[in-house]
């Protein structure tokens, strides 16, 4: 029960951190690229990767409720999957293909970047 | 409001990720539960922003709560990039199926709900279906 309401609290502050952003950046990019979903999935890889790498240290911080709201809740809700594609997809129907394939491919590659610099280097 | 439109969702959003993830997640070799949040959110966004966005905006209240709160937060890709990086630990081929897999079945399912919406729009109980939502949304 602690945790369910660890994890619905994290997804609140997550998806409205990730909307946050999206409007504080829609202000000045007016670009094709959709940057604020590239900005919120990059800095979620890399903090989940350090919650991920650390757990003694940080259970030394917080207890298990704790850590689910911020992995689970908060990072899982801030970063999102769904629009990331489709936002690709619809760069794609609109024919800009090589911004869409772009998009995808620089997401996936960096994410898994900056997750493997939280695991291992820090 | 907006934002409290957003996090509401985002709750519910969050919540039945976790409920699935406990489900599938250790059920075999790949994240299953992850899997299935991902490409299934990529079916539901684009069958229910093609529905609505032809009538509402982007940002009012409905379209944020389940779009941007609900399916966003519902699907997740910090997960899928340390996922991505500790499948690669027990074996590389398995951590490229895991990412190739869900980026494939992800796009396929979002033309799928695309697809599955134009198809909606244009019979005559799609165009009934969505005006009664835009009249709901405008009375709400």
């Amino acid at each position: 029960m602690v945790d369910l309401v660890a994890v619905g609290a994290g997804g609140f502050l997550g998806a409205t951190g990730r909307y946050l952003i999206g409007r504080l950046l829609g202000k000045f990019w007016k670009r094709d690229f959709p940057l604020s979903t590239f900005v919120v999935n990059m800095l979620g890889s890399f903090a989940l990767g350090l919650l991920m790498s650390h757990p003694h240290f940080i259970s030394t911080l917080m207890d298990g409720s704790a850590r689910i709201a911020l992995s689970v809740g908060f990072m899982g809700s801030f970063t999102t999957f769904s629009t990331l594609i489709y936002e690709s997809f619809m760069l794609a129907e609109r024919g800009n293909l090589s911004l869409s394939a772009a998009n995808i491919i620089l997401s996936i590659i960096t994410g898994l970047l900056l997750a493997w610099l939280a695991i291992y280097c820090f | 409001m907006r934002f409290f439109s957003v996090g509401v969702g985002g709750i519910l959003g969050a919540l039945a990720r976790y409920a699935i993830s406990l489900l599938l997640n250790d059920k075999g070799m790949l994240p299953w539960g992850t899997f299935a949040v991902n490409v299934g959110g990529c079916f539901f966004i684009a069958l229910f922003l093609t529905l609505v966005l032809h009538k509402l905006s982007g940002q009012s209240y409905f379209v944020l709560a389940v779009a941007t709160g609900f399916i966003g937060s519902f699907t997740t890709f910090s997960t899928l990039s340390v996922e991505g990086i500790v499948l690669f630990q027990t074996s590389a081929p398995l951590a490229l199926l895991y990412l190739g897999l869900t980026l494939l079945v992800g796009f396929i399912f979002t033309w799928f709900g695309y697809a599955t919406g134009q198809y909606i729009l244009t019979t005559g109980w799609g165009q009934r279906w969505t005006g009664l939502s835009v009249k709901g949304e405008r009375n709400g």
